[in-house]
């Protein structure tokens, strides 16, 4: 088996050193870019550790070196080095004037500097120069220049070409986006900056002098402030006294009114304890009450039945008194004699009959009949009998109602007839009277017991008989009554009663007997309550009162506790308010006391401040003195300059906080009142940022790209093993054949990919370490750097290594799973021809087209994983293509808006001071000058809604036209009258809006407009808004001149002592131009890497599907058809994958760039996607390009096929 | 048949050799032969004889090492390879023992695809006509049976209408009945329609239906038999 490899090795070695290629190509990326990076970041970190650049840098006005001692007091500081540093002018020798930052070094500084090159200055006035500036404008060691020290120019001997960390920055100023190669920096020693600095030491010591008088000012005034602060206290201590004085008196009174309030509550106390102790017998009392109430309460209902009882014998004793008494009337009255004579008599029978006759009688009676006692009964009746006999016939008579109709005098007639007429009273009356009795009448004799009731009456004899014998029946029925009651026996007949009578005669005595013994024990029961006989009907009312008594006495009882419950509190309240006044008089004594002890002890320390103070004013004042003195011998001895200092470089301890540790420095020498111009970290510093630019796109690239090209490798390693699988299928039928397992012959494929692999990694390192070199050569031109460390990423070599073998073999196992497939008889025989299932959309599009059209694009989507790996491909390709050019296009975009936009000046001149209107006017007199302008520039906090940001405001004439400054909606923005135009990046980070105020620098400025660019931090506002904004940063002129009149210019401005350093637009775009070539650069080689993955794909692929199409493709030769006319009809496959990757390319890089161009984008600049029609036809055009290129190469390998054989039967 | 004297190939002392030193061998050695106009020639030979070698150099898809192949006036052996394809386009039709049809072409597009190539092309119509295939214009070559798709073959040979029809062993993949209906298409060619056709074979009784029999062995030819009587292909058989 092992035979075998090196066969297919060299059968298929093109597509494997394709494979091979693409790998090596991942593989160096990944490795060359990782160690370029790491080589590069370590070089630049061990220069700067090296060569000692310091943790941070504070620049100040021009102050002692002394200053240092107290920086070296914060216990963070390692080490402090302080140094003069100013900005001048070189003369070059072509005659231009160069702005050069001059530091001052002593001797031993020398060694610290990395010299390039050195000549001995033979002690002649020396001067070091940084290399770039030096090699930029051809000055050499040895060499002489003019340096402007003060008014003059003079002569320095370059003594050589040195770089420090520090030089790296090659900005003027840390706010300054423009490059200067105009801009350089020097180290010089002491002395020469002592000679440019005639002019500060009269400033020093006019500052001394100011200071002497100040001094002398100050402590003529301390001293009367002393003596008024003396005074003062001496008054405050008189007035502490007396209050001592009243503060005693006071106490005297007032334990007086506490011992009063003592007592009074001591009286309370005793009465509120009496008033308890009664409040307790009372309710004792009130028990004793509500028990002989309950007591009495049950006595009485006792009493009252007794009493009750009493009254029920009596009652019964009196009803046997009646029936006594009734008994005897009737005896009296003959009763019992008459009733024996009819035994038999129905005593209800005479009862009617007597009841009848009764209220005949009143019948009688009421309508007026005569009843003369004196007439005999028995006339009486007859008469009746005949008034009966002949009110019946009248009755008739008027009941036949004829009497309705009989008039009044017939009617007055009748009635008179019955002698019923009553002469008082009205006819019509007496009709009325008429018709009732006759009407009774009729009733009776209805009845029809008239008769035999008045039959009765003979019997009775006469009228007074009558009224007795009525009064006697009535007498008998109410014996019969209660006779029936008391005996519960029926008495109907005479003998009824008689018999009842007698009974009851003897059963009367014997209950009267037993009533009486019962009255006895009743009236006994009574005794016992204290009652007599005579009391019993009072009792009730006795006991009731007594009652009343008790009860009355209860609410007495209840009365008198709530008036003690009520008093209580009033006690109770009192005492509190006397522990309040005893508590008030304590606090107020206490109070007083202790303002009086406060009072003493401020004195005493106002006393022990005032005199802490007059001793450390004195003592002050003589060590300012002192230093004054010093500062004098010092100036004058010539040590002055030695001792100036206006920048300090400082070392922190390892672990601190620099940024922290940065402020409480600057905190000090504030509080020490020196002025600070800047500060900054390295993690801050121009330096540090440099750095960070330039090696940010590296780095970017050396983690996205491996990233895409480990994918491509794996397609691509993917889709060539299967080609070469597909290709040996005979091969592998026949070692199928021969027993050769199905693992193994997979491990026969590994072991090629293996091989290629091996040879990926070996070539890849070549690559990497090639790419190494070339990008660290790259970068040596912008860092020149004393010492580069080429420091390979063993790590990234071997995790490079193994990715790209395992990819490849991931791939490999893949591609070989179909070997399980292939069986050893189909193996050895000619495949069947494949055809492929075109799908309907290209059917329909290719249905006119010729049927040699048609077969490419068959024989292409025959296999359609391979095509749409080559799409995907081929997409990265354009992808990474479109997203390189889109950079390049967005950087180009940002010089232009940062260059060619804004504001269109050729130069840009910054003051330490603004300069002065006639200043201008002068500068605009110059012939070579056109249109300066001031632009007075702020660097300010612009704060809303408590965020704060810094910016910098320009500050323009509203004349000015701004370029390309347009806000958020296209609409082009001229300099407001009123308000700011404010950039949208700071805008939307404090989060203002148009219409909104914001604060800057403590100033309320509206914003007027949004500004919408890619460099942030530049805002407008008009010369009278910016009126408002106080001291301008920097004074700025901005210029229109010539090239050929800068150095007029140059010349004119460095006669003026305010003039700072100008930048000029041109060279300052140069000098980006030359930074942004790093990005180019990256660029460049993205798209070259694209070009060859597009090209070994594209080849490749065009390669794989001739050979597939071989056979077929040899007949049609042989049939006639010219190489041209195959390979012109074959690129429409090429022409779908350049289509289809151009679609998901294109879209995938747009996103891709706005992505990595976001990434890329920091606070000051944004990089803006552009959407430049120019890319896409670049991008189209460029692939296009590699496409035709590839297709063609691919082509040209079927020159070489053998036709004959080709078409044979056999491959 | 009489045999016309219009030569439309003649090929003089043409040689060709594979392989170096001991091993070369070779295929042709020092052949000359003519194909005449409207002639049925059959070349018989074993495996190894050379036929194929020579049908290859005369069709123009191999050039001799030496020798002369003059058609109309040039030699073949001179013409580069633009000049050979431009020979083959618009003299030579070639059929082959395994049919060589586009799998993914019906058979319409097939032919319709050399029509392209040539710039007096037949219709295609007519040639599915010539073989009888009308009915399978539009099928796919898998759809049809191994005598389809050799007539087809046929028919796109026929489509540039060419001089001359070169088969390579036309029967050599089909059975006995498919192969014996070729061989009347290709009789019918000749007989009917005059075309030149050349067929290589090694089966001896084909050459009965042939005006002319070349015989190869080793690269040379042994004998070339002019057959006056020549029987009908439907009467061969093998």
């Amino acid at each position: 088996m092992k035979r075998m490899l090196f066969p297919i090795i060299k059968k298929y070695l093109k597509l494997l050193i394709s494979i091979m290629l693409v790998s090596a190509m991942g593989c160096g990326i990944m490795t060359g870019l990782s160690s370029a990076y790491v080589s590069l970041e370590t070089s630049l970190d061990n220069y700067v550790d090296d060569y000692n650049y310091p943790d941070a840098v504070i620049t100040t006005d021009v102050t002692n070196r002394k200053k240092i001692d107290k920086l070296k007091e914060l216990q963070s500081v390692s080490e402090i080095n302080a140094r003069l540093c100013g900005d001048t002018y070189i003369k070059s020798k072509e005659g231009r004037y160069l702005s050069v930052r001059v530091f001052s070094y002593n001797p031993d500084d020398i060694q610290k500097f990395h010299i390039w090159s050195q000549r001995d200055s033979n002690g002649r006035d020396d001067i070091f120069l940084e290399y770039n500036f030096a090699e930029d404008n051809g000055i050499k060691a040895g060499s002489t220049i003019s340096v402007k020290v003060g008014d003059e120019y003079r002569d320095y001997f370059v003594s050589g070409i040195v770089t420090m960390p520090e030089t790296l920055s090659v900005q003027p100023t840390d706010d300054s986006w423009g490059v200067n190669t105009d801009f350089g920096y020097a180290y010089a020693p002491v002395r020469l900056l002592k000679d440019g600095y005639d002019k500060k030491y009269n400033e020093v010591k006019e500052e001394l002098d100011d200071k002497q008088s100040e001094l002398d000012k100050e402590w003529e005034k301390a001293q009367k402030e002393l003596e008024e602060a003396e005074s003062k206290l001496n008054e405050a201590k008189k007035q502490l006294a007396e209050k001592e004085q009243l503060f005693r008196d006071s106490s005297v009174e007032a334990e007086d009114k506490l011992t009063q309030l003592v007592q009074a509550e001591a009286e309370l106390q005793a009465m509120k304890a009496e008033l308890e102790n009664k409040r307790k017998q009372l309710a004792e009392t009130k028990q004793t009450l509500q028990n002989t109430i309950s007591e009495i309460k049950g006595n009485k209902d006792k009493l009252i039945q007794a009493v009750s009882g009493l009254e029920q014998i009596d009652d019964a004793l009196k009803d046997i008194d009646n029936i006594t008494e009734l008994m005897s009337k009737g005896e009296s009255a003959g009763f019992l004699g008459m009733l024996e004579a009819f035994p038999k008599a129905d005593l209800s029978y005479i009862f009617d009959r007597a009841e009848d006759i009764q209220n005949f009688v009143n019948i009688l009676q009421e309508y007026g009949f005569s009843y003369d006692l004196t007439d005999e009964v028995s006339d009486f009746s007859q008469k009746l009998i005949n008034y009966m006999d002949k009110a019946e016939s009248d009755y008739i008579y008027i009941n036949s109602d004829k009497i309705n109709y009989l008039s009044d005098e017939e009617i007055i007639k009748i009635v008179k007839r019955y002698s019923i007429y009553n002469p008082n009273k009205s006819i019509k009356e007496n009709i009325g009277n008429a018709r009732e009795v006759l009407g009774f009448i009729h009733n009776i004799v209805e009845e029809g017991n008239i008769y035999s009731t008045v039959s009765y009456l003979p019997m009775i004899g006469s009228d007074k008989k009558l009224q007795a014998l009525l009064s006697d029946i009535e007498d008998m029925g109410n014996i019969v009554s209660q006779l029936t009651d008391y005996t519960g026996q029926s008495v109907k007949t005479a003998e009824d009663l008689t018999k009842a009578y007698k009974g009851l005669a003897s059963e009367i005595e014997q209950q009267k007997e037993a009533l009486t013994a019962q009255r006895k024990q009743i009236t006994d029961t009574l005794a016992e309550y204290g009652l007599t006989e005579d009391d019993i009907d009072d009792a009730p009312a006795m006991i009731e009162e007594k009652l009343y008594e008790a009860e009355n006495g209860i609410i007495q009882i209840d009365d008198g506790i709530r008036q003690i419950d009520e008093g209580l509190p009033e006690i109770e309240s009192k005492l509190s308010e006397i522990t309040e006044g005893k508590e008030k008089i304590i606090s107020e004594l206490d109070s007083a006391e202790k303002k009086l002890s406060d009072a003493k002890k401020e004195i005493s320390e106002n006393q022990k401040k005032f005199d802490d103070e007059t001793a450390k004013a004195l003592s002050e004042f003589e060590n300012l003195q002192e230093e004054l003195e010093k500062a004098y011998n010092e100036l004058e001895d010539g040590e002055g300059y030695d001792m100036l200092c206006n920048q300090f470089l400082v070392y922190f301890k390892d672990g601190s906080d620099n940024t922290a540790e940065l402020e409480k420095l600057k905190q000090i020498l504030e509080d020490d009142e020196i002025n600070i111009k800047s500060s900054f970290t390295y993690e801050d510093s121009a330096v540090k940022k440099r750095i960070d630019v330039n090696l940010e796109p590296i780095e970017t690239m050396s983690v996205f790209m491996p990233m895409i090209f480990f994918v491509i490798i794996l397609i691509v390693v993917f889709l060539f093993m299967s080609l070469i699988v597909k290709q040996s299928r005979r091969e592998i039928g026949i070692l199928r054949a021969l027993g050769f397992t199905k693992t193994s012959i997979k491990l026969l494929f590994c072991g090629v990919d293996l091989i290629v692999s091996l040879g990926s990694v070996v070539l890849g390192s070549v690559i990497g370490y090639g790419l190494l070199r070339y990008v660290c050569d790259y970068y040596k031109a912008f860092f020149p750097l004393p010492e580069f460390t080429f420091k390979v990423n063993i790590g990234m070599y071997l995790f490079a290594a193994v990715l790209t073998i395992v990819t490849g073999q991931i791939s490999t196992l893949i591609s070989t799973g179909t070997i399980s497939k292939i069986m050893p008889s189909e193996a050895m025989s000619r495949p069947a021809p494949e055809t492929a299932d075109v799908p309907k959309l290209i059917q329909r599009l290719t249905a006119h087209a010729s049927p040699m059209t048609k077969f490419s694009v068959a024989t292409m989507l025959r296999n359609k994983m391979r095509f749409v790996f080559s799409v995907i491909c081929i997409s990265a390709s354009v992808m990474m293509i479109f997203s390189s050019l889109a950079f390049i296009t967005s950087k180009n975009y940002l010089l232009h808006q940062l260059y060619d936009e804004r504001i269109h000046y050729d130069c840009q001149i910054f003051f330490k001071e603004e300069p002065t209107d006639d200043f201008i006017k002068e500068m605009n007199e110059l012939k070579f000058v056109r249109e300066a302008q001031k632009m007075p520039y702020y660097q300010a906090d612009i704060s809303f809604n408590g965020k704060t940001e810094s910016g910098v405001i320009n500050a323009l004439d509203r004349n000015t036209q701004l370029v390309g400054v347009y806000d958020r909606y296209d609409k082009k923005l001229d300099i407001p009258e009123q308000g700011i135009i404010l950039e949208k990046h700071l805008a939307e980070e404090i989060g203002a809006d148009v219409g909104d105020t914001v604060d800057i620098n403590g100033v309320s400025v509206k914003i007027a407009e949004i500004s919408d660019q890619s460099i942030s931090r530049f805002h407008y506002i008009s010369y009278e808004a910016a009126e408002k904004l106080g001291d301008v940063s920097l004074g700025s002129v901005i210029c229109n001149i010539s090239q050929d009149d800068e150095q007029k210019l140059l010349e004119f401005l460095t006669e003026n002592d305010n003039y700072l350093y100008a930048v000029f637009t041109r060279l300052a775009h140069q000098g980006n131009e030359k930074i942004f070539k790093t990005y180019d650069l990256a660029a460049w080689i993205i798209i070259g890497f694209a070009i060859i993955i597009g090209l070994v794909i594209v080849i490749n692929t065009a390669q794989t599907n001739l050979l597939e199409k071989k056979r077929e493709l040899c007949v049609l030769r042989t049939l006639g058809f010219q190489h041209s006319e195959i390979s012109r009809k074959w690129f429409v496959q090429s022409f779908l994958q350049f289509v289809l990757s151009c679609i998901v390319g294109l879209p995938t890089g747009i996103y891709i760039a706005q992505i990595g161009l976001q990434k890329l984008s920091t606070e000051g600049r944004e990089y803006v996607f552009a959407n430049s029609f120019n890319e896409y036809i670049f991008t189209i055009l460029l692939v296009l390009a590699y496409m035709i290129v590839s297709h063609f190469i691919a082509m040209n390998s079927m020159k070489k096929w053998d036709m004959v054989e080709s078409v044979k039967d056999k491959e | 048949m009489e045999i016309t004297k219009k030569v439309l190939l003649d090929a003089q002392d043409i040689w060709k050799s594979y392989g170096k030193g001991e091993a070369r061998v070779d295929a042709l050695a020092g052949v000359s032969m003519q194909i005449f106009d409207g002639e049925l020639l059959t070349i018989l030979g074993s495996s190894g004889s050379g036929k194929s070698t020579l049908l290859n150099s005369l069709g123009g898809m191999d050039k001799p090492d030496r020798g002369k192949i003059i058609v109309n006036g040039k030699d073949l052996c001179k013409m580069n390879d633009r000049g050979l394809t431009d020979y083959r386009r618009k003299n030579i039709g070639f059929v082959f023992q395994s049919f060589n049809l586009i799998a993914e072409l019906t058979t319409k597009e097939n032919i319709a695809m050399t029509a392209d190539v040539e710039h007096d092309p037949n219709i295609v119509e007519k040639v599915f006509e010539m073989v009888g295939l009308r009915e399978k214009m539009n099928n796919y070559p898998s759809q049809l049976s191994g005598g389809q798709q050799q007539r087809i073959s046929i028919a796109r040979a026929l489509a540039k209408n060419p001089e001359l029809l070169l088969c390579d062993e036309p029967t050599g993949a089909l059975d006995y009945e498919t192969g014996k209906q070729i061989l009347v298409e290709l009789e019918k060619l000749v007989r009917k329609h005059g075309k030149t056709v050349v067929i290589v074979t090694h089966t001896q009784e084909i050459g009965k239906m042939s005006d002319r029999i070349i015989k190869m062995r080793n690269g040379k030819i042994t004998d070339i038999i002019i057959n006056k009587n020549p029987v009908s292909a439907e009467s061969i058989e093998w």
